[in-house]
């Protein structure tokens, strides 16, 4: 919008001098034709005037010789001079008429024999009486219809006394003449018009060739004034505007050559402003140079701060000021923006004061707080320390509970066990040796078999007697007719006498067969007491040797050959009272498995492994176990067919006392000790899961000595 | 007067002789003692007992064992005989449940291992006398 505005004044001062020029110019070409019509004006009208008197002084000395002439002939009638004068017509073509007339006015010839005799018409007396009076040719032009005729009228004399007796008139045509002249002064014209227009021309051609920096000065004035925002005016001794930049009229309106600058100023400033005007007004024309003000104003209702000057820009001989020009200058944002400086500069003081102060504090109470933290510091590392050392405890105490059930439960056998082997020492032993006694040779063969068989199954303590075998042993002896009563079935069952092969009754061939299988029942209760202490303590003392293993503290036993296959094996067998329900075990030994270790160590991690697994299938599922060959390693597989290991925890399996086992099933211990065992031995552990299953892969070196065939076939059947 | 048995259920088979052992040694003449592995086998032989009519006079079962704990085998074999005595035998039980047993008074005693004969007796005669006080 601004700028549009911009533009077309911008345009407006563009023409202004486009304009300026072509008034130059016409003015210039306006001059030179003016000149040149006067002076052509003046010498035609000189050398007109000089031709005609020219012409009648001619014409006047014809006339007068022609006067002369007839004055002669007159003497010889009217006759002669009529055809005197008929005859210099006829002779002179020029001559449009000749008439010779008497002194009253009468006509004595006429080339126009018509005319003879007449009286000369009134209106052309006049002339006659002037050739009287001057006593010499008058000369006249008329217009008449024969065109332009110049009149001579010569006074001529005659007679004895040589007195004026007539005048003789002479009309001359001068229309070819006339016309001629006037066609040569219209020719003139016209070549003094061209020469005008040429002139013009030039003088335009002159000044955009020759005004081009006047123009370019009076371009940047323009552009000055146009676009500065300085009011700019100038005016004139008498106070009008001559030139104002666009500032200047916002301001206050446009001045012009009939509006003076200092009404329209004092229209719309108050009045001190108007007479601090004045006063540097009267600054300029005392001959001051310059003179600048600051004045505050009120303008549209707001107060603004003006620096104003004044200078003269011509001064004319006497020194008086021609031209002046006001400069106005806004700088209210400016003063604003200073006294904002100026408060801000002085805030800011006062903000660095506070800031300072406040820094100090906050210094202060950070080195306070920083002594503080310190102390703080201190204190969470004596806590962290306890706490580590909670965390130990606490772990201690998971590792005690665990270990109290693996503890307890064999020593409760062990308790239980012993209880009965005692009663069965005080009162057992005598009944059997009584019962021993009344045996004759055949009982007493028949019962030393029975009772070496029914020791040697006391041994086994895998076996719990079912209660539907009692049902059946009963059966027995019932289809043979044979009572027995329930006490007695008992004792056969818990000695696995049914198991045997032979039938019962044929098996027991005593007279008292109660008596007989009480003693042996006995005998093999007394041996299977002995065996439940001796498993029970070799089971707590597992566990104090996998204690004793944690704490390192076990003596290095010696490292041998061994094979990983025979342990399994070994190690499946003692879980067979585990496994009897639901379990199955799938072997898949494609390996002997020959490396060089600690067994029993190596064992601890077989049973931790098949332990877990059994743990993972909630005792029911595919045990698998597998050894195979690759390279020099041996790879020992465990694996379970359970819901797998749970993804966020896999990473945390091998972590000392992580467990998912409730309390008591487990020490969080397993998998780290195994570890642990197994880098003692240059192996490692790895696992892999999923919902189908989890497999423990172990390898192992392989022993150097061992056979790198596999033994598929050699040993299947194991 | 018909015939009473005692069932006893550990996961352990040595635990299981031992206990049957010293039970039958000391009341082998009042009751039938039978063994069970697991929970599952405990309930199908009281079932079994009950058919030919011997009555189940005591559960004396481990607590920590695969699948079905002691406390949860109680409750189940419960179901089906409201009166049942109950004695828990452990060798280490959580605190939790200990205390939730102890607090119900559904269970006559609760014996740690190793336990003392003496005190497991006294236990399953204590049950002796409040079944006779329950049906006099």
């Amino acid at each position: 919008m601004k700028a549009a505005q911009e533009e077309r004044a911008v345009r407006r001062g563009h023409r202004s001098i486009e304009r300026a020029d072509l008034r130059l110019a016409a003015g210039y070409g306006l001059l030179v034709l003016a000149l040149m019509l006067l002076v052509i004006a003046v010498s035609s009208t000189l050398f007109l005037r000089l031709q005609a008197e020219e012409e009648g002084r001619l014409a006047g000395a014809i006339t007068t010789v022609l006067g002369e002439s007839i004055g002669r002939i007159s003497f010889s009638g009217k006759y002669q001079t009529r055809l005197l004068v008929e005859d210099m017509k006829v002779r002179v073509p020029e001559l449009e008429y000749i008439s010779v007339e008497t002194l009253d006015g009468k006509i004595i010839a006429h080339s126009d024999s018509s005319m003879d005799d007449t009286s000369v018409a009134l209106d052309r007396r006049k002339i006659a009486q002037k050739c009287l009076v001057a006593g010499s040719p008058v000369s006249e032009e008329l217009r008449g219809h024969k065109g332009i005729v110049r009149e001579i009228a010569a006074p001529y004399r005659g007679g004895i006394d040589n007195e004026t007796i007539g005048v003789v008139r002479v009309g001359i045509g001068v229309s070819q003449e006339r016309g001629r002249q006037l066609a040569g002064l219209v020719d003139l014209v016209l070549l003094v018009a061209f020469l005008g227009i040429f002139a013009i021309g030039i003088v335009l051609y002159m000044s955009k060739k020759f005004g081009g920096a006047m123009r370019s000065m009076a371009l940047q004035l323009q552009g000055i004034l146009d676009h500065s925002p300085l009011a700019i005016a100038v005016e004139d001794r008498d106070g009008r505007g001559k030139i104002q930049s666009a500032e200047f009229t916002r301001l206050f309106g446009q001045p012009g050559p009939e509006r003076a600058v200092r009404p329209m100023l004092s229209s719309v400033l108050p009045s001190s402003t108007v007479g601090e005007l004045e006063s540097m007004d009267r600054l300029i024309g005392e001959g001051e140079g310059m003179a600048a003000k600051a004045i505050e104003v009120s303008l549209h209702g707001k107060n603004r701060h003006w620096q104003v000057s004044k200078f003269p820009i011509a001064r004319d001989s006497q020194g008086r000021a021609e031209l002046v020009c006001t400069l106005i200058r806004d700088d209210t944002e400016e003063e604003n923006a200073e006294e904002e400086i100026r408060k801000l500069n002085a805030e800011l003081e006062g903000k660095v004061a506070a800031r300072t102060a406040d820094l100090e504090e906050s210094n202060r109470s950070l080195k306070r707080s920083n002594q503080e933290l310190t102390r703080a510091m201190d204190e969470l590392t004596t806590t962290q320390a306890k706490l580590v050392q909670s965390e130990r405890l606490a772990a201690l105490g998971r590792l005690v509970a665990g270990l109290a059930h693996e503890i307890n439960t064999p020593l409760g056998a062990i308790n239980s066990a012993n209880g009965s082997v005692l009663a069965g020492l005080e009162d057992g032993i005598i009944s059997f040796l009584w019962t021993a006694r009344s045996f004759d040779s055949e009982e007493a063969s028949a019962f030393m078999g029975l009772l070496r068989d029914c020791l040697k199954r006391a041994a086994d303590l895998r076996s719990i007697p079912d209660r539907l075998e009692k049902k059946a042993v009963m059966a027995q002896f019932a289809e043979r007719g044979e009572a027995i009563d329930p006490a007695s079935a008992d004792m056969i069952v818990d000695m696995g006498l049914q198991r045997s092969g032979t039938a019962l009754p044929e098996l027991l061939p005593f007279k008292d067969r109660a008596r007989s299988l009480a003693a042996l029942h006995e005998a093999a209760m007394l041996r299977q007491g002995a065996q439940i202490i001796k498993d029970a303590c070799e089971k707590a003392t597992n566990v104090v040797r996998a204690l004793k293993y944690y704490s390192h503290r076990e003596e290095e036993e010696e490292a041998g050959e061994l094979c990983v296959k025979r342990e399994l094996e070994n190690l499946i067998a003692l879980y067979r009272n585990k496994l009897k329900y639901g379990v199955e075990v799938v072997e898949d030994y494609r390996d002997e498995g020959i490396v060089v270790g600690h067994r029993d160590r190596l064992n601890q991690v077989w049973m931790n492994l098949i332990n877990n697994a059994l743990q993972a299938m909630g005792g029911q599922g595919k045990l698998g176990l597998g050894i195979r060959r690759s390279g020099d390693r041996i790879l020992v597989t465990i694996s379970d067919d359970g819901p797998g290991i749970p993804e966020d925890i896999r990473d945390r399996i091998f972590e000392p006392f992580f467990t998912t086992k409730p309390i008591g099933e487990g020490t969080g211990l397993g998998l780290d000790i195994c570890r642990k065992i197994l880098e003692a031995h240059a192996a490692d552990i790895s696992f892999a899961t999923g919902p189908e299953g989890t497999t423990f892969v172990v390898s192992l070196p392989a022993a150097l000595s061992a056979a790198s065939e596999p033994i598929i076939g050699t040993e299947g059947g194991a | 007067m018909s015939a009473k048995a005692i069932v006893c259920v550990d996961d352990e088979a040595l635990q299981l002789l031992a206990l049957k052992r010293e039970l039958r040694l000391a009341l082998g003449g009042r009751y039938i003692i039978e063994t069970a592995l697991d929970a599952d086998q405990a309930i199908s032989l009281m079932d079994e007992l009950e058919r030919e009519g011997i009555e189940v006079a005591l559960l004396i079962t481990d607590w920590l064992m695969p699948r079905v704990k002691g406390d949860e085998l109680i409750r189940l074999a419960r179901e089906s005989r409201p009166g049942l005595q109950a004695i828990l035998i452990t060798g280490q039980m959580e605190d939790e449940v200990r205390r939730h047993c102890a607090e119900s008074g559904d269970i006559l005693s609760i014996l740690d291992k190793p336990w003392r004969k003496q005190e497991l007796l006294e236990a399953i005669e204590s049950s002796e006398g409040d079944r006779a006080r329950r049906s006099p």
